[in-house]
C-alpha cells in the first residue's frame, strides 16, 4: 500500500507562510470568501487577529504597524465590499511608501468574472495603488506568493502589496511537499555614488554660501539618521524637514530650521528660497514642497540622493542626480565635505525666526482665539512640554496635523506618524492602534480633529474589545479647519459645507466603555492632559478650540515662496 | 494623412497575466495616448517583448513614464528607442480598389515598397507591406489614387541591431513545477 502523504489545505499553508515571513498581527474582519483562512487561524497561535469595525481601518491600523516597526503590516478583508474598503488605506500605503501586504478573499476561481455574489475585480482596482498584486490560482504557488509579497513590499522603495486569495484555492487540500519558494522579480540594487559624482558635490559644497539639507521620509525608512546626522554636523549644513522626515532628528537640534514647504516655517522657506545649493535626501518634491515648480529655488544647485530613479529630475531637475541608497552616499559626502561656519546664512534664519516668534499666535499674551477658545498651537505645545517630546504620535488630516508637525518638539527617533500623500481622514485612531500594538510599552496619542475622528470612530469598539490604550487628543472647532482656513482665505469666507454639528464625543466614548473629559479653559488642559497620562487604558480629552484659528505662515497651493503668507 | 513622429518604448516583460494592464494603466495616468502597440514572444520561454509608440510629448514625461514602467515588477527592462540604434519595422494590410486595368499598376506599386500581392478580387486587391513607419506612410499616400477600402497596420516593433539587454539578471523564471513535485515524491 502506498504511504499516505501528509496533506495540508490552502488556507493552512497560507498562514503557515505568514507565520514563517514572522508576521504576529493581523488586523481584519472576516466574510465569504475569506473565511477558510480565519478558520484556519486557530491552528497557527502566533497569528494575533485584530478584528477592526470597518476594513479601512485594517488597512490604516497595518500602516501603524508598519511605520513604527519598519516591518510589513497585515491586514486582511473578505472579497468584494470588504477589499474595496481596504483601498483608501492601501493607496495611502503607496503614496507614502509603507510596507502593507492587504490580503483578500476572493470568489472561487470557478466563477471569477462572471459577476458573482461579493465579486469584485480587486488586481484591476489595485494595479495603481500597489507595487505589486497578486491573485493566487495554484495552491502551491501560496508559499511563493507569500514570500515575494513581503520582500517586494519591505525591499527598495517601500509599498503596498496585494494577495487575492480565491475560496477554492485557500479550501484545496494538497500533499504538503515540493513547494518552490524562489523569489522571481530579485529588486535591484541601487548603483551607488559613483567618483564623478562625490567630485562634482564636492566641488559644488564647498562653493556653497547658502546651503540647505532636506530630511526626507527616505531618512527614517533607511535608518540612515546616524549618518545623516554625521554629515550635518561635520559640515555644519543647516536642514529642514518634509512633513515625513519629522522625528529623522531631534527637532532641538541646533541646526535645525523647521518643516518646509506649505506650512512650513518662516525660516525654512525663506532659506530655501535663497539658498544656493539644496541637499536632498531621500524625498521626492512634492508640489506641497515645492509650490510653483518654476519659480522654486531658482539659484539652486540640487544634489538629489534617492533609490527610486523616477523620483529623481521628476519635478525639480537634479545637477547631480544621485540614484542610491542613502547610507553609502552620504557617508561618501561626509568625506569630502569641509564644515563651514556659514555666519551670515545661520543670521538669516535667526531673523526670520525671530519674526515669526513675534508674530504667532501661540506667543501672545493670553493665546486663546477671538472667542477665548483655546487655540490648537497652544494645546500642542502644552502637550510637547508635558510628554517631553518624546511621545508617539499619530496625527490625522487636517489643520492639527499640521499643528503638530510645526508644534510638538519630536525628540525621539520615528514617533511621528501621519498620512502625508494621500492625505486620508480617518487615518489616526486605526492608525494609532498599529502603533500601539508594535510599542507596547510606549505611550501613543492621537492628534485627531472632529472631523476626521468620525470618519474612523467605529474603531472605538476595537479599542474596547482590544483594551488598546491610546490617548485620543480631539481638537473640536465644529468645523473642518482646514478647509474652512482655504475657504476663509481664497473663497470669500463662504464657509459651504465645513460646519460640523457634533454629537457628544464624551458621552459617545463613555458608551464604548473610554474614559473621557473635555476642556474648555486654559487653566483645565494641563490637568486634562496629566489625567490622560496617568488612566490606564484609552482615554478622550476633548478640547474645544477656536474655529477662527489658521495654520500660518502658508504658501498657497502653486505660489511661489516669495508668496508666503504669514499672518491672514 | 498626416505624418507624425512617435515616441517609440521598448520593453520586456515577464508574460504573465495583467502586465500589459498594469503598462496601459501606467500610459493613462499620465494622460499620453497609445498610437501602436505590439506584444509577442521572444527566443527566450516566458519572456515577451513589447513596443509601444506615443505621439511625442512635452517635457520630461516621458523620461517619467519610461522609468515608472522600470519599476512594474514583472518587466525587467524598458527603453526609451526613439532615437537608438534599432530596426524599426511595421507591416500593413492595404485594401485597394483595382479593376483590371488597374491591377498591374497596385501591383508596380507594391513592389516598389518590397510588398506583395496576397489576394485578387474582380474588384479589389490585398496588398502586404512591411517597412518603416515612413515608408508605410508614403505607400498608403501612393495608393490613395487607386482608393483605398481599408487598412490594417500592426504598428512598430523594434529590434536592436547589436545586442540586446533584455533583464534578464532581473527575473527568475518559473521552473516547471509539476517537475520538480514528481522528483521528490
Amino acid at each position: 500500500m502506498a504511504r499516505r502523504k501528509k496533506t495540508i489545505t490552502g488556507a493552512e499553508l497560507f498562514c503557515r507562510s505568514l507565520v514563517k515571513e514572522g508576521v504576529t498581527y493581523l488586523f481584519g474582519y472576516t466574510g465569504g470568501a475569506i473565511m477558510p483562512v480565519y478558520d484556519a487561524f486557530p491552528k497557527f497561535p502566533k497569528l494575533k487577529h485584530v478584528m477592526v469595525r470597518h476594513e479601512q481601518a485594517a488597512a490604516f491600523a497595518a500602516q501603524g504597524v508598519a511605520r513604527a516597526s519598519g516591518k510589513p503590516g497585515v491586514c486582511i478583508a473578505t472579497s468584494g465590499p470588504g477589499a474595496t474598503n481596504l483601498m483608501t488605506g492601501i493607496a495611502d500605503a503607496h503614496m507614502d511608501s509603507i510596507p502593507i501586504v492587504a490580503i483578500t478573499g476572493q470568489v472561487a476561481t470557478s466563477v471569477i468574472g462572471t459577476d458573482a455574489f461579493q465579486e469584485s475585480d480587486i488586481i484591476g482596482m489595485l494595479v495603481p495603488v500597489t507595487k505589486q498584486s497578486y491573485i493566487l490560482d495554484d495552491p502551491y504557488e501560496i508559499p511563493r506568493v507569500v514570500k515575494e509579497a513581503f520582500y517586494l513590499a519591505n525591499t527598495g522603495r517601500k509599498g503596498p502589496v496585494n494577495i487575492d486569495l480565491p475560496k477554492d484555492i485557500s479550501n484545496a487540500v494538497i500533499p504538503d511537499d515540493g513547494f518552490d519558494a524562489t523569489i522571481r522579480y530579485p529588486v535591484l540594487q541601487p548603483p551607488g555614488i559613483g567618483k564623478d559624482q562625490v567630485a562634482h558635490a564636492q566641488r559644488l559644497m564647498a562653493s556653497s554660501e547658502r546651503p540647505i539639507v532636506f530630511v526626507g521620509h527616505g531618512v527614517i525608512q533607511s535608518g540612515a539618521q546616524g549618518v545623516v546626522r554625521r554629515f550635518l554636523e561635520k559640515s555644519n549644513m543647516p536642514f529642514s524637514c518634509t512633513l515625513h522626515g519629522i522625528s529623522a532628528l531631534p527637532v532641538d537640534h541646533p541646526q535645525y530650521l523647521g518643516m518646509m514647504g506649505m506650512h512650513g516655517t518662516v525660516e525654512a522657506n525663506r532659506a530655501i528660497e535663497n539658498a544656493d545649493l539644496i541637499i536632498a535626501l531621500g524625498m521626492r518634491f512634492d508640489d506641497r514642497v515645492t509650490g510653483k515648480l518654476d519659480e522654486y529655488a531658482r539659484d539652486a544647485d540640487v544634489i538629489h540622493v534617492e533609490h527610486d530613479p523616477s523620483e529623481i529630475n521628476k519635478n525639480v531637475r537634479a545637477t547631480v542626480p544621485i540614484y542610491s541608497d542613502l547610507k553609502p552616499a552620504v557617508a561618501e559626502m561626509t568625506k569630502v565635505v569641509k564644515p563651514k561656519p556659514y555666519k551670515k546664512w545661520y543670521a538669516f534664519a535667526a531673523e526670520n525666526r525671530r519674526y515669526w516668534e513675534g508674530l504667532d499666535p501661540v506667543n501672545q499674551e493670553n493665546s486663546r482665539g477671538d472667542k477665548q477658545n483655546l487655540l490648537m498651537g497652544t494645546v500642542i505645545r502644552k502637550l510637547s512640554d508635558l510628554t517631553d517630546g518624546k511621545d508617539n504620535v499619530v496625527a490625522d488630516v487636517g489643520q492639527h496635523q499640521m499643528f503638530t508637525a510645526r508644534y510638538y518638539r519630536f525628540n525621539r527617533f520615528n514617533t511621528w506618524f501621519n498620512s502625508g500623500g494621500l492625505g486620508s481622514m480617518g487615518f489616526s485612531v486605526p492608525a494609532a492602534m498599529g502603533v500601539k500594538y508594535t510599542r507596547p510599552k510606549e505611550r501613543v496619542w492621537v492628534i485627531v480633529g472632529d472631523g476626521s475622528f468620525q470618519m474612523n470612530i467605529q474603531e472605538l469598539g476595537t479599542i474596547m474589545e482590544q483594551n488598546i490604550d491610546i490617548k485620543i487628543l480631539l481638537l473640536n472647532n465644529n468645523f473642518l479647519g482646514m478647509v474652512r482656513q482655504w475657504q476663509d482665505l481664497f473663497h470669500g469666507s463662504r464657509f459651504v459645507g465645513t460646519p460640523v454639528k457634533n454629537p457628544d464625543f464624551i458621552a459617545l466614548a463613555s458608551a464604548y466603555g473610554i474614559a473621557g473629559e473635555r476642556v474648555t479653559g486654559e487653566k483645565s488642559l494641563e490637568p486634562a492632559l496629566r489625567r490622560a497620562m496617568k488612566h490606564k487604558g484609552a482615554y478622550l480629552v476633548e478640547i474645544v478650540t477656536d474655529m477662527d484659528e489658521m495654520i500660518m505662515p502658508m504658501i498657497p497651493a502653486g505660489s511661489r515662496f516669495s508668496d508666503m503668507r504669514v499672518t491672514r | 494623412m498626416r505624418q507624425k513622429k512617435l515616441h517609440t518604448i521598448l520593453a520586456f516583460a515577464h508574460n504573465q497575466p495583467g502586465v500589459l494592464y498594469k503598462l496601459l494603466s501606467l500610459i493613462r495616468k499620465k494622460r499620453y495616448n497609445v498610437e501602436t502597440i505590439t506584444v509577442g514572444h521572444t527566443h527566450v520561454e516566458g519572456i515577451s517583448r513589447m513596443t509601444i509608440s506615443f505621439s511625442h510629448g512635452e517635457g520630461n514625461k516621458i523620461e517619467q513614464i519610461v522609468q515608472q514602467i522600470d519599476k512594474i515588477t514583472e518587466i525587467p527592462k524598458t527603453d526609451d528607442v526613439t532615437y537608438e540604434n534599432v530596426v524599426n519595422r511595421e507591416l500593413i494590410l492595404l485594401k485597394v480598389k483595382a479593376s483590371p486595368q488597374d491591377r498591374v499598376h497596385v501591383t508596380a506599386t507594391t513592389q516598389i515598397f518590397g510588398g506583395k500581392v496576397i489576394y485578387v478580387a474582380p474588384a479589389h486587391m490585398i496588398v502586404e507591406i512591411t517597412g518603416k513607419q515612413e515608408n508605410i506612410d508614403n505607400a498608403i499616400k501612393m495608393f490613395e489614387e487607386f482608393g483605398i477600402l481599408g487598412i490594417a497596420r500592426t504598428g512598430a516593433t523594434v529590434i536592436y541591431r547589436e545586442e540586446e539587454d533584455m533583464g534578464l539578471d532581473r527575473i527568475v523564471l518559473p521552473k516547471n513545477r509539476v517537475v520538480s513535485i514528481k522528483k521528490k515524491g
